[in-house]
């Protein structure tokens, strides 16, 4: 008797393991990584999307991590007001910096359990393979008609013809610098390459660091170098042509002369103590604390005219140029492209509601304007009549960048590929600007980076 | 109860689960990185059979996976040769300590409480060329010419690593020799003293020896430690700059996640279990020798 009780005992022991294990497993298969069990009955609860007042549970992945600051606290409070205007509709928000955003969204993509609502950028290696894979939903596009969208700006996120995204701002490589420390030294901004080179080396000699960038993470030197560059052939669509498989990049006089001027400025110090190894932060903080003289970024940083955190001394000399000119390429020559934006999840259950949410968003009202009101970036629609004339300088000099532009670069050269050359292309701008590579050595790994593309 | 565990039916049911887990968790997944790693998968969509084109790569042509390994081999011979005498150095040292020796078994255990996270943070801070405390240090007593990009150097960022990855995991080390000389029994010092043993000849003959399966546990700790070792890495320069401080898994990682390459990090992953295996039973090999009872 008492052995059939033990026995029965275990029995019961292993099946309620599997009923666990095969219990997760269900849920995380539907939804993701964080599935609680509130939701769950909500979802359950609200089979049908048809009426209104059914609630809908909307999961919103975003990569703006800073929820209370600049681009993040604006999308946060367009996802709160919606909630408050339409009580049924619940958003969850999950953020993630850049890097960690774009690694997990590939686990979601591969276990088919994207939100209904991501980020998107609109550049080959992030939307083409979940275009290719049938995970996003094609939009339609009158529907955003309203939102009045920049001529050229949704063709990012367009395949086919078809439309899968919608681009959130435009985003262009400058030049920020700190106005005082170039007084207190005698120095001018530079306007020339050449004179680029020079200041570098006088800040240098004057104990300043002379250019703050993230070189950790990569992103901001193949954008850079695609400056360098054009500053020596003249036309953004050189590189892009290589890419194509149209010549190649080693052999070539004006790519070797532009990976020189990088050699040059690495090796004259031209580029902060440190930059290899600092993220995001630490090279904001470098220059917001006025230790570094400029700093390299995109024009998404306006707020740090703005930011408590930096000394006012700062705030108040914080300016920007694009990079500067040379014989060939004019300064209105800039690295502007359509960056991030956001795609809805095919296989969502509330595509029709995550849709109504993305036309709020885009209301020229909401996105638009209180991204440039608060000058936490550069909208991808038209924002004239946003225009407030409070901007602070730093705004209008970004915004005069912005207009003055002749020819553009379009999708940075890193992000035209897959994610192995990406990750290739931008070791390669790291070793150049680390010094541990020569400039012909750098143009023979961009070869073996494009190769990988074939 | 001994008629109960002969019944070969219950043994089974009561194995069942935990071997059912142990399956499924730790065995299956192999199984299946083995098998992706043998396809060009790329983490979404479709993949290809490439049959053993991804290990013959790793084996032969991938020197950032060697230089991995490698690293963590010095990363492991430092914690052996460094780490784990000044551990031992020092948890002798506390036991000695008299009425401080509760203070100063917190304050050696600190580094290992708090997140790595945070003195991981605190690590690239205190290597800052501009403004961490250590160039700081070396131009206040007047040696501002050793000044370095610690961790922007390729020659010197991976000594910077070790140094940090051993001051974590110091209170640890220092914590299992700690236990180990409690558990001696205190007639032996009692009787060395008699026998006319100094304190150099007590510790040198008899306690060291005696810690000898203290000492098996900590070496296994630190082996599998310094093979996994990930976190710290990714938090301090991420395998930079060109890769010269990369650790497996942090190189695992990036090629599966950064790189879209999970079909390659799939064969690194499985490659280095069966490096893993071997080193382990290299250790029991070793380690096959008994000591005796106390």
């Amino acid at each position: 008797m008492r052995k059939i009780w033990i026995t029965l005992v275990a029995m019961l022991m292993v099946f309620s393991v599997a009923a666990c294990s095969s219990g997760n497993n269900g849920t995380n298969g539907n939804k993701g990584a964080s599935p609680s069990p509130t939701n769950e009955t909500k979802e359950t609860a609200a089979p049908d999307e048809g009426k209104k007042a059914d609630p809908v549970t909307l999961k919103f992945f975003t990569a703006l991590a800073d929820r209370s600051n600049g681009a993040g606290k604006i999308e946060q409070a367009i996802i709160d007001s919606y909630m408050a205007e339409n009580p049924n509709v619940k958003i969850e928000v999950e953020a993630l910096q850049d890097e960690p955003y774009k690694a997990k969204i590939k686990v979601y993509a591969s276990t088919d359990a994207l939100p209904d609502i991501i980020q998107a950028w609109g550049q080959t290696s992030f939307i083409k393979p979940l275009i290719d894979n049938n995970m996003l939903l094609e939009l339609n596009e009158s529907e955003f008609d309203s939102s009045n969208f920049v001529p050229g700006a949704k063709d990012g996120f367009s395949q086919d013809g078809k439309l899968y995204g919608l681009p959130r701002g435009t985003d262009f490589l400058v030049i920020y610098y700190n106005k005082k420390l170039f007084d207190d030294n005698g120095l001018s901004v530079p306007t020339t390459t050449a004179e680029l080179l020079e200041v570098s080396k006088q800040l240098r000699a004057k104990g300043i660091n002379p250019i703050a960038t993230n070189a950790m993470e990569g992103w901001s030197l193949p954008i850079w170098f695609e400056y360098a560059a054009q500053r020596h052939t003249g036309d953004f669509n050189k590189m892009d042509a290589v890419l194509k498989g149209e010549g190649k990049f080693s052999g070539d006089a004006d790519f070797l002369a532009a990976a020189q001027d990088i050699a040059a400025l690495a090796e004259n110090k031209g580029l902060a103590d440190g930059f290899l190894t600092a993220d995001y932060g630490t090279s904001r903080n470098l220059f917001g604390q006025g230790q570094a003289a400029m700093y390299v970024m995109g024009n998404w940083e306006a707020g740090l005219a703005t930011d408590e955190n930096f000394p006012e001394e700062f705030r108040n000399n914080v300016g920007a140029i694009s990079y500067p000119a040379s014989d060939k390429g004019k300064a209105t020559d800039v690295a502007a492209w359509y960056g991030g934006g956001y795609s809805v999840s095919k296989t969502s259950k509330n595509t029709e509601a995550a849709v109504a949410f993305l036309k709020y968003f885009f209301a020229p009202e909401n996105w638009a304007k209180q991204v440039w009101e608060t000058g936490s970036g550069t909208p991808a629609q038209k924002f004239d009549q946003f225009l407030t004339g409070n901007e602070t300088a730093l705004q209008k000099q970004l915004v005069d960048i912005f207009s003055a532009m002749t020819s553009s670069s379009g999708t940075p050269v890193h992000d035209n590929g897959t994610d192995e050359f990406k990750t290739k292309v931008m070791e390669a701008h790291q070793k150049l600007f680390g010094k541990q590579i020569t400039p012909e050595q750098f143009l023979t790994e961009m070869d073996a980076a494009v190769a990988v593309l074939k | 109860m001994h008629k109960l565990m002969s019944n070969r039916i219950t043994i089974f049911w009561l194995v069942a689960p935990g071997f059912l887990l142990f399956l499924f968790m730790v065995c299956f997944p192999i199984i299946m990185s083995g098998y992706y790693g043998t396809t060009n998968w790329t983490g979404i969509g479709a993949y290809e059979f490439v049959g053993f084109d991804n290990y013959t790569k790793i084996l032969f042509h991938d020197g950032v996976f060697w230089r991995s390994l490698l690293n963590a081999l010095l990363l492991l011979a430092a914690t052996l040769l460094i780490q784990h005498p000044l551990a031992l150095l020092f948890a002798i040292f506390v036991t000695h300590a008299g009425k401080f020796e509760k203070w100063f078994r917190a304050i050696f255990f600190i580094p290992a409480v708090i997140s790595i996270v945070v003195t991981s943070k605190m690590w690239v801070s205190v290597f800052h060329p501009n403004f961490g405390m250590l160039n700081k240090l070396l131009e206040g007593v007047g040696l501002g010419t050793w000044k370095q990009d610690w961790l922007g150097d390729p020659q010197i960022a991976i000594w910077c690593v070790i140094v940090v990855v051993m001051w974590q995991g110091f209170g640890y080390a220092l914590l299992l020799y700690y236990a180990g000389l409690q558990g001696i029994p205190k007639d032996l010092f009692e009787a060395a003293e008699l026998d006319g043993a100094g304190r150099v000849n007590l510790y040198t003959r008899v306690i060291i020896p005696l810690l000898s399966p203290m000492v098996r546990v900590a070496v296994v700790i630190a082996v599998t430690a310094c093979l996994k070792q990930m976190e710290t890495v990714f938090l301090m320069t991420n395998g930079g700059p060109a890769n010269t401080t990369q650790f497996i898994g942090n190189y695992l990682y990036k090629t599966a996640f950064s790189s879209s390459l999970y079909g390659y990090g799939n064969a690194i992953s499985v490659v280095f279990v069966i490096i893993c295996l071997i080193i382990t039973l290299a250790m029991n090999k070793a380690f096959k020798k008994d000591v005796g009872e106390f």
